[in-house]
């Protein structure tokens, strides 16, 4: 995104200073531009480990919530914005069962990006968003898996790579 | 435009340096073996002493006869040997009758008196040094006699007895 | 005036592009151990005395049987596994067979036979990823009068130990 210059920031104060009935001569007019870009910035952190855990006679895999992400948005469209996450079918590791939800502070709850291993798409998890800013919100994932589901014959990390996006 | 910070990474795949160990598990159950220390009987039938029994070129003594109906079995676990006691706890008034009844544990046992003219005779040892284990179904035999002149009826006459086993530690 | 008017500012306050999409990539890393957690609760008591001996069929007491112990069991390992069985802790001095069975497992198995500690038993196999759960676990006892006497009321306390193998 390219912000105005602050020369002319600059030269529009100067401007308006001198905007008084003239006594002295002028010169002719000497058009300037001032072009301000649409601004849509939008950042979110990696997440902490979401560690499963299992116990003997259960099938299934669970661990406690991973809050360490944090979500910024900055933008200035006339039209309020919202937020989806989605973990592409390219992104979603094989063989595997996890389920993976993902909620944004203040958003719109708990969403649901991988069910059982299959991705589900895009996901909103934040709307009606006017212009301005989100600060610092705290992206929450929750993981399970079960052992029939998941096998695997050492400890392994699967990595998600959860894409973010502002939609009119 | 559409900015896609792309991380190409699908899986990653950290195995642990260590091997998956075997799981273990411990169960515990105890085994009670209490004091085994039990008696089975069956009932004997009749013994009949009539004309039969009777031999009067030899005398006047009527039988003996015997029943070998009855079975004992008998079980115990205790380290130390045990015995089998026989004594007639039910039996008829000692007067008017002279009837010796004998009882015998086993084909090898002795026979040993439990009523005879002077009535129900003590507990009397029937089987001796039986160590922990079992006697199965072992053949009681009982043995009647009486006289003519001693044991008088009007007619046929039944003389009942109980016949009472027990183990005790020899 | 107009000279001053003549420097007009032009604003143009023009969108240099219709709105577009932000959009980036976050990592969400979940770990999964590998998983073989195996827990076996203890028996019961078995009581082998009078009411467990039939001395007209000689001097067998037992056989007892309990089924108060429950096994719970979980791997994700891509290879299929087995339990196995086997007596860690035998008290001796006595001539007791104890045998165990798991619900579902490969049926009875003799752990302790006249008083002589069996070689390892297996007593479930072929076991995909995935959980046995609160399986029932069957303990039966039996000895004779003869081969083991005691003074009185004697307790003997065994342990079992069960391992999960790669079948």
């Amino acid at each position: 995104m390219r912000t105005a210059p602050a020369a002319v920031w600059t030269f529009l104060a100067l401007a308006a200073a001198l905007a008084r009935p003239a006594a002295a001569a002028t010169s002719g007019g000497a058009p300037i531009s001032v072009t301000i870009q649409s601004i849509d910035v939008l950042s979110v952190t990696d997440s902490g480990p979401l560690n499963l855990q299992a116990s003997a006679g259960s099938n299934v895999l669970s661990g406690p919530a991973d809050s360490s992400a944090r979500l910024n948005l900055s933008h200035n469209s006339a039209t309020a914005l919202r937020i989806t996450a989605e973990v592409l079918p390219a992104d979603d590791p094989p063989s595997q069962d996890i389920t993976l939800t993902v909620s944004v502070a203040g958003g719109s709850g708990q969403k649901t990006l991988v069910l059982s291993g299959g991705a589900q798409g895009p996901q909103e998890v934040y709307s009606s968003i006017p212009a301005g800013v989100l600060t610092d919100k705290a992206v929450t994932y929750t993981a399970s898996c079960t052992a029939s589901g998941t096998k695997v014959s050492a400890a392994t990390s699967f990595d998600f790579v959860v894409t973010f996006t502002t939609l009119n | 435009m559409k900015k896609v910070l792309a991380l190409s990474l699908v899986a990653a795949l950290l195995v642990s340096a260590f091997p998956v160990l075997a799981a273990t598990a411990t169960s515990n159950v105890t085994v009670t073996i209490g004091a085994v220390d039990k008696l089975v009987v069956t009932n004997g039938g009749t013994i009949t002493l009539d004309n039969n029994s009777a031999d009067p070129t030899a005398g006047d003594v009527l039988g003996p006869a015997t029943d070998s109906t009855a079975r004992l079995s008998f079980v115990h676990n205790k380290n130390v040997n045990k015995k089998i006691t026989a004594e007639a706890t039910t039996a008829p008034a000692a007067a008017g009758n002279d009837i010796q009844l004998e009882v015998q544990v086993g084909a090898a046992g002795s026979f040993v008196t439990v009523y005879d003219d002077n009535g129900a005779a003590a507990a009397q040892d029937a089987v001796t040094g039986i160590a922990a284990g079992a006697l199965s179904n072992q053949v009681v035999t009982y043995r009647a006699r009486a006289t003519a002149a001693g044991t008088p009826v009007s007619a046929a006459t039944n003389f009942d007895f109980t016949i009472t086993f027990t183990s005790v530690d020899q | 005036m107009r000279g001053l008017l003549g420097a007009l500012l032009w604003l143009a306050l023009a969108c240099a592009a219709p709105a577009s999409a932000a959009s980036v990539g976050a990592s969400a890393l979940v770990k999964v151990p590998a998983v073989d957690l195996l827990s076996v609760s203890d028996g019961g008591t078995i009581v082998l005395d009078n009411a467990a001996a039939d001395p007209q069929a000689g001097d067998d007491l037992g056989p007892v049987a309990d089924s108060t112990a429950r096994l719970n069991y979980t791997h994700n390992s891509p290879t299929a596994k087995k339990l196995t069985a086997q007596v860690t802790a035998n008290p001796g001095g006595s001539d007791i067979t104890l045998t165990v069975s798991v619900a579902g497992g490969t049926g009875e198995k003799t752990l302790v036979d006249a008083g002589a500690t069996a070689a390892v038993q297996d007593v479930y196999t072929n076991i995909p990823a995935g959980a046995l759960s609160d399986l029932s676990v069957t303990y039966k006892a039996s000895a004779t009068a003869h081969g083991t006497p005691v003074s009185g009321p004697t307790s003997f306390v065994f342990t079992i130990t069960f391992t999960s193998v790669s079948s």
